[in-house]
C-alpha cells in the first residue's frame, strides 16, 4: 500500500481521535494504521505535561531527529482523558521560535558591562557566572547577622518541582537570603494566605474528580471556558447530562462561560465581598446550617479589619488604616450571625448591582442540603486586596453547610501556572516558606530544615525576605542590588511598571540578571541574560491543582549553549566558598571547611549526588538523555526529588507524603497524600484520607485541634475606584489563544496572526459617550500612565457600563503601566482587576 | 520587543474531536464537510465527530479549529492529536 506522509499522519490523526471520542475504529482505518505502522514514521511517542495552565493536562511528545513534530492528549491521563485545547497545538511550537536565546549577553559593547549601554554582547557561561559572582560577593556581607538582604531571586510557578527547590536551597541554606519569591505571589498568594488560616495546610482538599460528582457549579471570579478549557468541557459535560444540574457564574463582566449558565451575575468590584457574606447571612437566618458538623469541626473567628491596601508606607491610603495584620479572634455563633446580619438581600442587591432574585436563587443552592456544590476561582478572588478575606469568606459558606471534603462539594481554588501549587507552593518559594508548608519563622521549622540539609542551625534567616512587589520597591530604592529573575516575564507582568518596575531595574546601583528561552521584556530591561533550556529539553516535574505531581523525560536538546534553570542554578552554587557567604562563627559550627564551596554543601552533599548517572529508560527500552547527569556527573533530578522527600516524611507536618521518584516516571501522576502507594482524592474526611484515624468521620489535620475556621471579614472598598477624573474601573486578564505575557505563544505565527494585539473591551454605550468608534484607536490613561490601544464593542467579552478590560500577553501595549501595586496587606498579592481610568481618543 | 514572526513552511495537521446534538448532527456534518481543510473521518448518532483539520493556501488549521466554535450546533471542539512538519516532508511517499 502506497501513502505519502500527509495521508498517513491524517490516519494516525484520525484513529487517535476516534480513541478520545470513545469511538471504535472502521476497518479501513484499521488497515491504513497498520499499514503506516508498518512503514514505521520513526516517531518516538513519550508521556509529558502540558507547559501552559495549572490544569496539568497529560500529553503524549512526540519526536523525531530531535525535534519535537507532534503532540497528543494522552488518552490514559485522568485530568484530559485524551483531549487538549487549543493550546495544544501550540506544545510543538513554543520551542521553536525564530528568536530563542542561544548564548549569554551582557549588556554593553565588546563583552564589558555598561549599565547605560542600550546594546548587548555575546559572552561565554564562564564570562557570565564571573560577572554574576562578583556582583554577588560585592553585595554579600557574610558577617551580617541579618543575611545576605541586597540579594534576591524572582522565579516562577514554571519552574520544574526540582528547579524551585534548587533555588530555594542555594537562596535560603547557602547565600543566606530569604529574597526569593515567585510569580506565584500574583497568583495564587491570597488562595495559600486562605488555605492557612481556614486549614492550617495549602492546598484544595478535593479533586477534578467533583466536576462529575457535582450536582451544581459556582464560577467566583473564573473564566474557566477560556483559562481552563478542559476542566470546562468536563463542567459542561456534567450541565449537559446531570438532570437537574446548574451553572451560576459570577464576574464583574459577562465572558464566554455565560453562555452556559443558569444564572449569570454581574456584579460592582469588591462587592463579593457582601455577597458572600449575604449567603452566610442567608444560610444562618434560615437555620440551614449543619450545626452538628460545626459543632464538631468547625471554630468561628473574625479578624483584624480596616488593614489597608499594601502600599508604599508613606502612600495616604496607609496613613489611614486603623488595623493591621491578620489575628484572628474566637467568637460564638451568635456574634458571627449579628456580624453577617448587616448583609441583608436588600443591602447586598443595592450595593452589587446583582437583582435580589438571581442572589436569593444562589443563597437558597448553597443552603440546600441536598446539592452538591463544587465552587470555582481563580485571579477574580486571588487579585483582590482583600484577597484572603473574600478566599475564606467562601470557605464559610462551605463549612456552614459542612459541604466540603467529599465527593461533589468541593471549594476548589483553579491555578493558572502548571506547578504553581507542585513547585512555588509545595516546594516553597515563597520569601517566607521553606518545603512542605514549613516556615522561615518558625524555629522547630528552620531546625527542621537544616537538619535535613546538613547545614548548622543559624544558617537560614528568621525574618522573612522580600515578597514580589516589595522586591521592586526595593530594587528601586537601592536596598536590593543583585537580582536574578528565572522563568518568569516580571516586567511585563508586575504591577505599576513605570514607578516601581522598570526605575528598579535600571537603577544603577543593581545589576539584573534574567534567565529566558527568549528576549521578554524582561530580558530586555536586564543587564545579563541568559539562554534557558524550556519544557520537553530537559528532565521535568509539575504539580497541578487538584495535588497532582507528575513527571517527564528530556525529548530532545536545547538550542545553542542554551542551559536548563536546574543547572544553571546548581553550576552557579559552584563559585561560592562559604568564607564568601557564611560568618566564621557559623563556619566553625558546620564543620565544613572555609574553601567548601556552596555546590558540595548544597548538592554534592552524600545525600543529592546518591543515584548513579545511569542511562534514563521508558518502559519499552527507549534511552533518553540527560543533560545535568552528563554535566554533573550523578542524577540530580532524582537526588533533589529524594532529599526534597525527606521533608515530607521527618518535617514536623504531615500530609504532604509523595511516592518515590521513580513511580512518578512510570505513572499518570498521583495526588499527595501518597501513604502506602495510594493516592488521596479528597482529604480530611474519613474513608478517602489515611491520615484521618478511624471513627472520627472529619478531621482538618492541618490545624492542632482538628478544627477548621470560618473567619468573618467585612465588605470594605477596593484601594481605587472610579470618580470624576478617571471614571471607568480597569480590569486585567487573559484570553485562551495568548498564555499569560505571550512571551511563548505570541512566537507562533498562526497564533499571533488570531490574536496579534490586545485590546480593550468596552460597553458600546460608553464607547458611543466618548464618541469611540469599534476598532478605533484609544488612550487608557490612569494615575500612573498611558497606553495606546484600540476599542472592542462585541466580542467575547461583554463588560457592564463603567468597566473596561485589558488583557496583558501583549508586549507591545504594557498594560501594567497603568496599574496600581495595591496589595492584600495579608497574601501580598497585588489586585489586577480593580484600578481607575479613563478612555480618550488617541 | 515580539516581532511578527513569519510563516515557516510547515505543514499542520490536526484530529479534533467535535461534538454536537443529535439533532444537529446532519447539518453540522454538512458545514464541516464543506469546510476547506476540514476531513471528517466518522460520526456517531449520538452526535460525535471525528475530523481532522490541515493547513490550507488561506488558513493555518488552528485557525479553522478555532472558528468550529461559532459553528451552528458544535457543542465542542477538542483537539485531540497534532502533527506539524515541514511540508516537503509531508510529501515524501510512505511504502509499506
Amino acid at each position: 500500500m502506497n501513502m505519502n506522509r500527509r495521508d498517513f499522519v491524517k490516519a494516525n490523526a484520525a484513529a487517535a481521535t476516534a480513541v478520545a471520542a470513545g469511538m471504535s475504529l472502521p476497518a479501513t482505518m484499521k488497515e491504513a494504521k497498520a499499514a503506516a505502522k508498518s512503514a514505521g514514521d520513526g516517531i518516538r511517542w513519550d508521556k509529558g505535561v502540558c507547559r501552559f495552565c495549572g490544569t496539568g493536562c497529560g500529553v503524549l511528545v512526540g519526536t523525531k531527529d530531535g525535534r519535537v513534530v507532534a503532540t497528543q492528549g494522552d488518552p490514559d491521563a485522568p485530568v484530559n482523558k485524551g483531549l487538549n485545547c487549543i493550546k495544544g497545538y501550540f506544545l510543538s511550537k513554543i520551542m521553536y521560535g525564530k528568536d530563542r536565546l542561544t548564548k549569554p549577553l551582557l549588556r554593553g559593547a565588546g563583552g564589558k558591562f555598561d549599565k547605560n549601554s542600550d546594546q548587548f554582547s555575546e559572552i561565554s557561561w564562564d564570562q557570565a557566572f564571573d560577572v554574576m559572582a562578583e556582583k554577588w560577593k560585592a553585595a554579600i556581607d557574610p558577617e551580617d547577622p541579618k543575611g545576605a538582604t541586597k540579594v534576591g531571586m524572582f522565579g516562577s510557578g514554571q519552574w520544574t518541582v526540582w528547579e524551585g527547590y534548587a533555588a530555594a536551597k542555594l537562596m535560603k541554606a547557602g547565600l543566606r537570603s530569604n529574597n526569593i519569591d515567585p510569580n506565584a505571589r500574583h497568583c495564587m498568594a491570597s488562595a495559600v494566605g486562605a488555605f492557612m488560616r481556614a486549614f492550617g495546610i495549602d492546598e484544595p482538599m478535593g479533586c477534578y474528580d467533583d466536576l462529575e460528582h457535582a450536582d451544581a457549579f459556582v464560577l467566583w471570579g473564573a473564566n474557566m471556558a477560556e483559562m481552563h478549557p478542559i476542566l470546562w468541557s468536563r463542567l459542561t459535560n456534567t450541565r449537559l447530562t446531570k438532570p437537574g444540574s446548574e451553572v451560576h457564574v459570577l464576574s464583574t463582566f459577562e465572558h464566554r462561560c455565560f453562555e452556559l449558565a443558569d444564572n449569570g451575575m454581574i456584579f460592582t468590584p469588591q462587592t463579593d465581598l457582601a455577597i458572600l457574606n449575604y449567603i452566610a447571612n442567608h444560610i444562618i437566618e434560615t437555620k440551614a446550617y449543619d450545626k452538628d458538623f460545626l459543632d464538631k469541626h468547625v471554630n468561628i473567628t473574625k479578624t483584624v479589619t480596616d488593614i489597608g491596601y499594601g502600599l508604599r508606607p508613606n502612600h495616604p491610603l496607609e496613613k489611614k488604616k486603623t488595623g493591621k495584620g491578620g489575628k484572628l479572634t474566637k467568637i460564638a455563633f451568635e456574634e458571627y450571625a449579628k456580624a453577617v446580619s448587616k448583609y441583608t438581600l436588600d443591602y447586598t442587591a443595592e450595593l452589587s448591582g446583582v437583582p435580589k432574585d438571581k442572589l436569593l436563587k444562589l443563597a437558597k443552592l448553597y443552603a440546600d442540603p441536598k446539592k452538591k456544590i463544587s465552587s470555582y476561582w481563580t485571579m477574580g478572588f486571588n487579585q483582590h486586596t482583600r484577597g484572603v478575606w473574600v478566599n475564606g469568606l467562601l470557605y464559610n459558606v462551605h463549612l456552614l453547610m459542612g459541604k466540603i471534603s467529599e465527593p461533589g462539594n468541593s471549594p476548589f481554588s483553579l491555578t493558572g501556572q502548571p506547578s504553581a501549587c507542585g513547585t512555588a507552593r509545595e516546594v516553597g518559594t515563597f520569601a517566607h516558606r521553606l518545603p512542605a508548608d514549613l516556615v522561615v519563622k518558625h524555629p522547630k521549622h528552620r531546625a527542621a530544615a537544616e537538619k535535613i540539609w546538613k547545614i548548622p542551625d543559624g544558617v537560614i534567616p528568621p525574618k522573612p525576605g522580600y515578597h514580589a512587589v516589595l522586591q521592586n520597591r526595593m530594587l528601586k530604592d537601592g536596598k536590593l542590588n543583585a537580582y536574578w529573575v528565572m522563568c518568569t516575564n516580571n516586567m511585563q507582568a508586575a504591577p505599576n511598571m513605570n514607578e516601581e518596575g522598570l526605575p528598579g531595574y535600571r537603577n544603577p546601583k543593581n545589576f539584573i540578571v534574567v534567565s529566558d528561552p527568549y528576549f521578554t521584556v524582561t530580558a530586555q530591561a536586564a543587564d545579563l541574560v541568559l539562554p534557558t533550556s524550556m519544557w520537553m529539553e530537559k528532565e521535568g516535574a509539575y504539580g497541578n491543582a487538584e495535588r497532582r505531581t507528575q513527571f517527564w523525560r528530556q525529548q530532545v536538546k536545547g538550542p545553542g549553549a542554551s542551559k536548563s534553570d536546574l543547572w544553571q542554578l546548581v553550576e552557579f552554587s559552584k563559585r561560592f566558598k562559604l568564607s564568601d557567604v557564611w560568618s566564621k562563627a557559623v563556619i566553625a559550627k558546620s564543620g565544613y571547611g572555609a574553601d567548601k564551596s556552596l555546590y558540595e554543601v548544597l548538592y554534592a552533599n552524600g545525600q543529592v549526588d546518591q543515584f548513579p548517572a545511569d542511562p534514563v529508560k521508558d518502559a519499552a527500552g527507549n534511552v533518553y538523555g540527560n543533560d545535568e547527569s552528563e554535566h554533573f556527573g550523578f542524577y540530580l533530578q532524582k537526588g533533589i526529588f529524594e532529599e526534597y522527600r525527606r521533608f515530607q516524611f521527618e518535617g514536623p507536618k504531615k500530609g504532604h507524603e509523595m511516592a518515590d521518584f521513580d513511580t512518578y516516571h512510570n505513572s499518570r501522576g498521583l495526588r499527595w497524600p501518597v501513604l502506602d502507594g495510594k493516592e488521596t482524592l479528597w482529604r480530611f474526611r474519613e474513608g478517602y484520607d489515611a491520615h484521618v484515624p478511624k471513627g472520627a468521620g472529619m478531621k482538618f489535620y492541618g490545624k492542632p485541634d482538628g478544627k477548621a475556621n470560618i473567619i468573618f471579614a467585612p465588605y470594605e472598598p477596593a484601594a481605587e475606584s472610579p470618580d470624576k477624573e478617571y471614571d471607568l474601573w480597569l480590569s486585567t486578564g487573559r484570553v485562551l489563544e495568548h498564555w499569560h505575557s505571550g512571551s511563548m505563544t505570541r512566537r507562533v505565527p498562526e497564533l499571533y496572526r488570531t490574536f496579534p494585539n490586545a485590546k480593550i473591551y468596552m460597553h458600546p454605550d460608553d464607547a458611543g459617550k466618548r464618541g469611540l468608534k469599534r476598532g478605533q484607536e484609544v488612550k487608557v490613561q490612569t494615575r500612573r500612565g498611558e497606553v495606546l490601544t484600540r476599542v472592542e464593542t462585541r466580542g467575547r467579552n461583554k463588560p457592564p457600563m463603567g468597566l473596561i478590560f485589558m488583557p496583558w500577553f501583549d508586549a507591545s501595549q504594557l498594560v501594567n503601566k497603568l496599574t496600581l501595586d495595591a496589595t492584600d496587606p495579608l497574601s501580598k498579592e497585588t489586585d489586577f482587576k480593580k484600578c481607575a481610568c479613563r478612555v480618550v481618543k488617541a | 520587543m515580539a516581532t511578527k514572526p513569519e510563516a515557516p513552511a510547515e505543514f499542520n495537521i490536526c484530529g479534533v474531536f467535535v461534538e454536537t446534538t443529535p439533532n444537529r448532527l446532519q447539518a453540522v456534518a454538512r458545514t464541516l464537510a464543506e469546510t476547506p481543510g476540514i476531513d471528517i473521518h466518522q460520526t456517531a448518532d449520538d452526535g460525535r465527530l471525528v475530523v481532522t483539520i490541515e493547513d490550507t493556501p488561506d488558513k493555518f488549521a488552528s485557525e479553522t479549529l478555532t472558528s468550529l466554535r461559532s459553528v451552528d450546533g458544535v457543542l465542542s471542539a477538542s483537539l485531540v492529536y497534532h502533527h506539524c512538519d515541514s511540508e516537503a516532508k509531508m510529501l515524501e511517499e510512505i511504502t509499506s
